[in-house]
C-alpha cells in the first residue's frame, strides 16, 4: 500500500491546493475587491468565505476546512486599530496566537495556517498574498493524508 | 488526615455546608461525598489523588446542595478561583478545605482562597517533565507530529471522560452534542477525535490549572497534557496568564491588549 | 423544501470574457435545492432585474443568489428587487463572480470552476438563510451637547433652529469656552466676544435649549435614539432661580487673591465669582476649595450681602438623568504644559507665557484692559519673541503632530503686538509656516510685510533670565546657517493642542474610540467624519483633533445635520445582523459580555413568575449590538448566534467548498 502510494504520488507541478480564507467584510474582502478592481492577477487556489469580522471567526471553522479537505487555511482581516467594530480583530489576533501553537504541535504549521492583516486599500498586498500562499502551499504538498484531521475520503 | 476529618465534621456538624466532596479513605482514592458529620471519617487525602473536585460543582446535582465543601489541593484551588471568575460559583456557597502533601492548611472561603494561593502558591508552575515533552514534539517534523497524533487519537473512543473530570467543561449542552450544525463529528473514528480533543483543550486556553484530571481520567491514556501545556505556556509567555489566581480577571479569550504580539500576522 | 434560483451575470463581458456563465448555470441548477439556473448579459439591468423578479413569483423561490459583481456593488439593488417580488430580502445572497474571479484570473477553465465553487457556497448559505426584518428602534428627538465651546453652542443652536430639543451641558461655570478668552480672531482681526456672545445668549435663551452649566457626564446607559445620560449637578452654592447676578457677592468676598484661570492666571478672581464679565449665565458660583466658609465655617460674607438670598452653603452635587437619541461630543481642547520644557524654563520662568495668556493680555476686557505688560513687573516688553511648534512636531518630548491653529495665531499675536507697541519688535521663531486657508497665507504676508513681524525660520534651543530681567532667547536661524540671540522681554510658545483631562473617560462612558494622543476617533477619516464608532454619536471641533474656529464650526453643524438627519423619523431602521443568546444552552460564563466591543452582551436573569431568579445567562441588546459576531466566537458551546452569519450557514458554506 504504501508502496503504491509514493510511486503514483503526483509531480509537485501538477498539485494545485485547495486554500480556504476566512476574511472579514471591511478589510480584507474590500481589498480583495480592489485588487479586481485593479486587475492584478493572481493564484485561483483560494475560496473566500465572507464574515462580518475576523472576530466571528471560530477556531472550529478551520478545522472544518482542513477536515473537508483544505491543504492550507487564511485568515484575515483588518489591521489593528482599524477594525470596523473597534476590536474584533484585537480579540481574534489572541486567539490565533494560541491556536496556532496548539495547531503546530499536532502537525498543522506555518506552511498551512496563515494570517495577514489586508486593509480595504490594499489590493496588491491581497494579490501578493494569495500568490504567496498558493506558492508556498504548493511547495509544502498535500495536506499530510495520515493528518487525523482530514475527513476520509 | 485527622484535621482534615476534624474540620469537615465540623462544617457539617454546624451545617455550614449541606455537603463535604473529598476523597475516600481506599485503594485508587475515589471521591467520595460526605453528607453526615459521622461521614467524615472515611475522607483522605494525599498526593495519590488525581480527581480535580471541583469538577463536581459545576454539576447541576451539586449546585442543588448548596453551599458545600471541597477538599482542595493547590491545583483545585485554583480550579474554584477560576469557577469564581466565570461567575460559576454563588458567592460564599463554597468552602474549600485546602490540602497540600499531607498537611491540611485550613478551611478557605473564595477571597481566602485567592489570597492563599498567592501568598503560598504564587510560583506554581507545570512540571518541567511535560514541557520536555511538549518540546521533544516540537522537535520532530510536522508530518511526525501527525503520525503521532494519529495513533494517539485513534485509541480515543468518544467516552467524553476527560470532560467529566474538567472543571471548566461546565457547559450544559457541550459543543460536541450541538447537531445543528454538528462541528463535531461524534463517531469514535479520526477526524471527529482529533478536534473534539483540539477544541475540548482549546476551551481551556487560560482556564486550565494543569490539574492533570483529564488525562488521569482517560481509560486510553491519550496523552492530553501536551495540549493542555502547549497552550498554558504560549498563554503565559504571550499574555501573561495565569489561570486561578485572580478571581476577578477578565477571560483570556474575551479580552484584549492593543500590545498582544502579532508577529506572526502578514 | 428549499426552492433556489441562481442568476448568473455576464457583466457584459466583465465576467464573460474569462467565466463561462452558460457552464456555471448549468452547473449550479444541478446543485440540490436549486430550481432556476440563469445567466443574463446583464443582470443589474431591468431586464435581468425582472428575470429575477419573475422567477422568484413564478417558480416561489425560497432563496435567490446571484452571481455577479461584488455584493458591495449591487447587493442593495438585487435585494431590494428580491423585496418587491414578495421575497425578504435577507434570503439573497451575492456571489463574487467579478472582483474576486473573473478580473483577478485569465485561465477560462480555472476561472470557470471557481465561479462554480462560489456559486455553491453561496447555494449552500442561502439554503440555511431565514428572513429577516429590519430593527426599528424608536428615536427620542432630544440631543446632548457635551461642552459649552464654540463648538458646543454651535452644534445646540443648529439642532434647536432645526425645531429639536437640545441638552447642552458645560463643566464650567460659563458657556464660551476658549473662543470667549481670544482678544480677536484671525483671518480678520474681529473681536471674539464680539461675534461670540450673542450666540452665547442665544443658546442660553433658545426655548428648545436646556442649558446645564458646572455639569458632567456621569453615566451613559442605552444605545443610539434611546440614551440615558446621568448629568452630575455639581454644587454652584448659589441658587441661580434666585440670584439675579447684581454682583454684590462677589464684589464683598475678602478671599481675592486666586488666580483666574480665564486670564490664564494672569488676573484675580475672589472665592464666589463668574469667570469674566459676559459669562453666561452672567451668575457666580463658589470655588469651594478656596471659600473659607465651606472650608472652615468661617465668614459667610456673600450670604450676608446677597439681597435675594441666593446663597446656599449646604449645595451639594445632584445627579440628574436625561433621555436623549443622539449625543455630540464637543469637549475641546487645552494647551500643552510647557514646562516639560526645561531648555524653556520648564514653565518657572513668569514671562515665558502661552498663547492663552497673550490672547488674555491682548483683550480690551483682560486683565490689562488689552494693554501689553508683561506678569513680571508690569512694564510694556519691548521685544517679544514668539515660538512655534512648541510640543508639536516633537515626538521625543512633546507631540508627534502639527497643532495646525498655532501658525496662525502666532502671525495674529505678532500683529497685534506691533498694532500695540509700535516701537517694539516681534519675532516669530518657525519651522515651517502652515497658512493653508482662506484669507490665511495673505494674513500671514501682511504680518510680515505691513506690521514688520520678524520671521526667522529655526528652532530656540534655550531660554534663561539674565539678572536685569531680559529674557536670552538663544536661537538659530537655519535659512542663514547661524546661530541667533535675542534678547527679549516677552516669549509667547505656541503649546501644542491636546485634549482636554477627562476626554478619554468620557469617550469610554459613550464607547467612543480615541487615538494615541486622545483625540476622538471619528467613523471614517475620509468619509464619516463627524460620526463615531458608537452609532448616535457625534463629534465636533477640537476633541477630535486641533482645528480653527472656521473648521470647528463647520464640523459643529455638520454634527447637528447628522443629529437631525437622524431625528426626522421617528424610528430608526437597523441592519439585522445582530448576535442572539440560547438562553437553555447558555452557562453564563459572561465571555461575550467580555469581549462585547458595544456593552450589547449583558447578565440577564431568568425569573419564575413570582419575580425570583432562576438562573443568570447573556443577553444581547439589539440597539447596542452592531453585528460583528466577537461574542459568537468566545463562546465555547455556541449559544451565541448571530444573524445573516450563522453557525449553521458557515457550516454549509464550509461543506460545499
Amino acid at each position: 500500500m504504501m508502496k503504491t502510494e509514493t510511486s503514483t504520488a503526483p509531480a509537485p507541478a501538477a498539485f494545485e491546493p485547495r486554500i480556504t480564507a476566512f476574511v472579514c467584510n471591511w478589510c480584507t474582502y474590500a481589498g480583495a475587491d480592489l485588487a479586481g478592481t485593479s486587475r492584478l492577477q493572481y493564484a485561483s487556489n483560494m475560496r473566500i468565505i465572507k464574515l462580518p469580522c475576523t472576530g466571528r471567526i471560530d477556531p472550529l471553522f478551520v478545522l472544518k476546512a482542513f477536515e473537508n479537505g483544505a491543504d492550507a487555511v487564511l485568515v484575515s482581516g483588518c489591521h489593528p486599530g482599524d477594525c470596523h467594530y473597534t476590536s474584533g480583530n484585537y480579540h481574534a489576533r489572541r486567539r490565533w496566537t494560541l491556536f496556532r501553537k496548539l495547531l503546530a504541535l499536532t502537525g498543522i504549521g506555518d506552511d498551512r495556517l496563515f494570517f495577514s492583516w489586508v486593509s480595504a486599500a490594499e489590493g496588491q498586498k491581497f494579490a501578493d498574498l494569495v500568490n504567496d500562499v498558493t506558492a508556498k502551499v504548493r511547495k509544502a504538498g498535500p495536506f499530510c493524508a495520515v493528518h487525523p484531521g482530514r475527513r476520509a475520503s | 488526615m485527622k484535621a482534615l476529618r476534624e474540620a469537615a465534621e465540623k462544617l457539617l456538624r454546624e451545617k455550614r455546608v449541606s455537603l463535604v466532596i473529598g476523597y475516600e479513605d481506599r485503594k485508587g482514592r475515589p471521591a467520595f461525598f460526605a453528607a453526615k458529620p459521622e461521614d467524615c471519617g472515611r475522607l483522605a487525602y494525599d498526593a495519590s489523588c488525581r480527581q480535580n473536585l471541583a469538577a463536581y460543582l459545576g454539576k447541576p446535582e451539586i449546585r442543588a446542595r448548596l453551599p458545600v465543601a471541597v477538599v482542595a489541593p493547590p491545583a483545585v484551588l485554583r480550579s474554584i478561583v477560576v469557577l469564581t471568575a466565570e461567575s460559576q460559583l454563588p458567592p460564599g456557597q463554597v468552602l474549600a478545605l485546602a490540602v497540600d502533601g499531607d498537611s491540611f492548611l485550613g478551611t478557605f472561603d473564595a477571597a481566602g482562597v485567592a489570597e492563599l494561593l498567592r501568598a503560598k502558591y504564587s510560583t506554581l508552575a507545570p512540571e518541567p517533565a511535560l514541557l520536555e515533552r511538549v518540546q521533544g514534539l516540537l522537535q520532530k517534523s510536522p508530518a511526525e507530529r501527525a503520525a503521532f497524533w494519529e495513533a494517539e487519537f485513534s485509541k480515543c473512543t468518544r467516552c467524553y471522560a476527560c470532560r467529566a473530570a474538567c472543571p471548566g467543561c461546565y457547559c450544559s449542552r457541550c459543543i460536541v452534542e450541538k447537531n445543528a450544525p454538528q462541528w463535531i463529528s461524534t463517531a469514535a473514528l479520526g477526524h471527529g477525535n482529533y478536534t473534539w480533543s483540539v477544541m475540548r483543550a482549546f476551551h481551556q486556553s487560560g482556564r486550565c490549572t494543569l490539574c492533570g484530571a483529564c488525562e488521569a481520567a482517560c481509560p486510553q491514556g491519550l496523552p492530553l497534557m501536551l495540549l493542555n501545556a502547549v497552550l498554558d505556556r504560549e498563554a503565559l509567555e504571550e499574555f501573561g496568564s495565569r489561570p486561578g489566581y485572580d478571581p476577578e480577571a477578565k477571560p483570556l479569550i474575551g479580552s484584549w491588549s492593543a500590545d498582544d504580539d502579532h508577529s506572526y500576522m502578514r | 423544501m428549499a426552492r433556489i434560483g441562481v442568476f448568473i451575470c455576464h457583466c457584459g463581458e466583465n465576467i464573460g470574457r474569462t467565466v463561462d456563465c452558460a457552464a456555471v448555470s448549468a452547473a449550479a441548477a444541478k446543485m440540490p435545492g436549486v430550481v432556476v439556473g440563469m445567466d443574463y448579459k446583464y443582470m443589474c439591468s431591468d431586464p435581468g432585474q425582472q428575470m429575477i423578479r419573475k422567477a422568484i413569483i413564478e417558480q416561489k423561490l425560497t432563496g435567490v443568489v446571484v452571481g455577479a459583481c461584488s455584493p458591495r456593488m449591487h447587493e442593495r439593488t438585487f435585494r431590494a428587487a428580491a423585496a418587491e417580488a414578495g421575497l425578504n430580502p435577507y434570503l439573497l445572497e451575492m456571489a463574487n463572480l467579478r472582483e474576486h474571479c473573473s478580473w483577478v484570473h485569465s485561465n477560462q477553465a480555472e476561472a470557470t470552476q471557481k465561479a462554480i465553487d462560489l456559486v455553491r457556497v453561496m447555494v449552500a448559505k442561502v439554503r440555511r438563510n431565514r428572513p429577516l426584518r429590519p430593527i426599528r428602534v424608536p428615536v427620542e428627538p432630544t440631543a446632548l451637547v457635551v461642552g459649552g465651546g464654540i463648538a458646543g453652542i454651535q452644534a445646540a443652536l443648529d439642532i434647536a433652529a432645526g425645531g429639536k430639543k437640545v441638552v447642552l451641558v458645560e463643566s464650567g461655570p460659563s458657556i464660551g469656552g476658549h473662543m470667549a478668552r481670544l482678544s480677536e480672531t484671525f483671518p480678520t482681526l474681529d473681536c471674539s466676544q464680539c461675534i461670540l456672545t450673542p450666540r452665547m445668549v442665544e443658546a442660553a435663551s433658545h426655548p428648545n435649549i436646556t442649558l446645564m452649566t458646572y455639569s458632567e457626564v456621569a453615566s451613559v446607559e442605552g444605545f443610539v435614539g434611546n440614551f440615558t445620560v446621568t448629568i452630575r449637578r455639581k454644587a454652584r452654592y448659589v441658587d441661580p432661580a434666585k440670584c439675579t447676578g447684581c454682583g454684590d457677592c462677589f464684589n464683598k468676598c475678602p478671599i481675592k487673591k486666586i488666580p483666574n484661570e480665564f486670564d490664564a492666571g494672569l488676573g484675580l478672581r475672589r472665592a464666589i465669582y463668574v469667570p469674566f464679565p459676559q459669562a453666561v449665565p452672567n451668575k457666580p458660583v463658589i470655588d469651594a476649595a478656596h471659600c473659607t466658609m465651606l472650608q472652615k465655617g468661617k465668614c459667610g460674607l456673600c450670604a450676608k450681602v446677597c439681597p435675594r438670598g441666593a446663597i446656599d452653603y449646604q449645595d451639594q452635587d445632584r445627579l440628574e438623568k436625561v433621555k436623549v437619541g443622539a449625543v455630540v461630543l464637543a469637549t475641546g481642547f487645552q494647551l500643552w504644559d510647557h514646562a516639560a520644557y526645561g531648555e524653556y524654563g520648564g514653565g518657572r520662568l513668569r514671562d515665558v507665557i502661552d498663547g492663552f495668556a497673550f490672547e488674555r493680555l491682548a483683550s480690551a476686557s483682560g486683565p490689562t484692559a488689552g494693554l501689553i505688560k508683561r506678569p513680571s513687573d508690569g512694564k510694556e516688553p519691548k521685544t517679544v519673541v514668539f515660538l512655534q511648534c512648541c510640543g508639536s512636531r516633537d515626538d521625543k518630548v512633546g507631540k508627534k503632530y502639527c497643532s495646525k491653529i498655532c501658525c496662525m495665531y502666532t502671525a495674529k499675536h505678532a500683529m497685534l503686538y506691533r498694532h500695540k507697541v509700535h516701537d517694539g519688535r516681534a519675532v516669530v521663531f518657525y519651522m515651517d509656516v502652515r497658512a493653508a486657508g482662506k484669507g490665511y497665507e495673505e494674513f500671514v504676508r501682511r504680518a510680515i510685510e505691513a506690521d514688520g513681524a520678524e520671521y526667522v525660520r529655526g528652532r530656540v534651543s534655550r531660554i534663561t533670565r539674565r539678572r536685569d530681567g531680559k529674557l536670552v532667547v538663544l536661537g538659530a536661524d537655519t535659512l542663514a546657517g547661524r546661530p541667533v540671540t535675542i534678547d527679549a522681554d516677552l516669549v509667547v510658545l505656541a503649546d501644542a493642542v491636546v485634549p482636554r483631562p477627562g476626554s478619554e473617560k468620557l469617550a469610554q462612558l459613550f464607547g467612543v474610540g480615541y487615538d494615541q494622543d486622545g483625540f476622538y476617533s471619528e467613523a471614517h477619516p475620509k468619509l464619516r467624519p463627524v460620526e463615531t464608532a458608537a452609532a448616535g454619536v457625534f463629534l465636533a471641533g477640537a476633541c477630535q483633533a486641533p482645528k480653527d474656529i472656521p473648521e470647528t464650526v463647520s464640523q459643529a453643524s455638520a454634527a447637528a445635520a447628522k443629529v437631525l438627519g437622524l431625528f426626522a423619523k421617528p424610528e430608526l431602521e437597523r441592519e439585522p445582523v445582530i448576535a442572539r443568546v440560547n438562553r437553555t444552552t447558555c452557562a453564563h460564563c459572561r465571555a461575550c459580555i467580555s469581549a462585547c466591543p458595544y456593552g450589547a452582551a449583558k447578565d440577564f436573569d431568568i425569573v419564575d413568575r413570582a419575580g425570583k431568579v432562576l438562573r443568570a445567562v447573556a443577553d444581547v441588546n439589539e440597539g447596542l449590538c452592531q453585528g460583528c459576531g466577537t461574542c459568537a466566537s468566545v463562546c465555547r458551546s455556541h449559544s451565541v448566534d448571530l444573524d445573516g452569519f450563522t453557525d449553521e450557514q458557515i457550516h454549509a458554506e464550509l461543506n460545499a467548498l
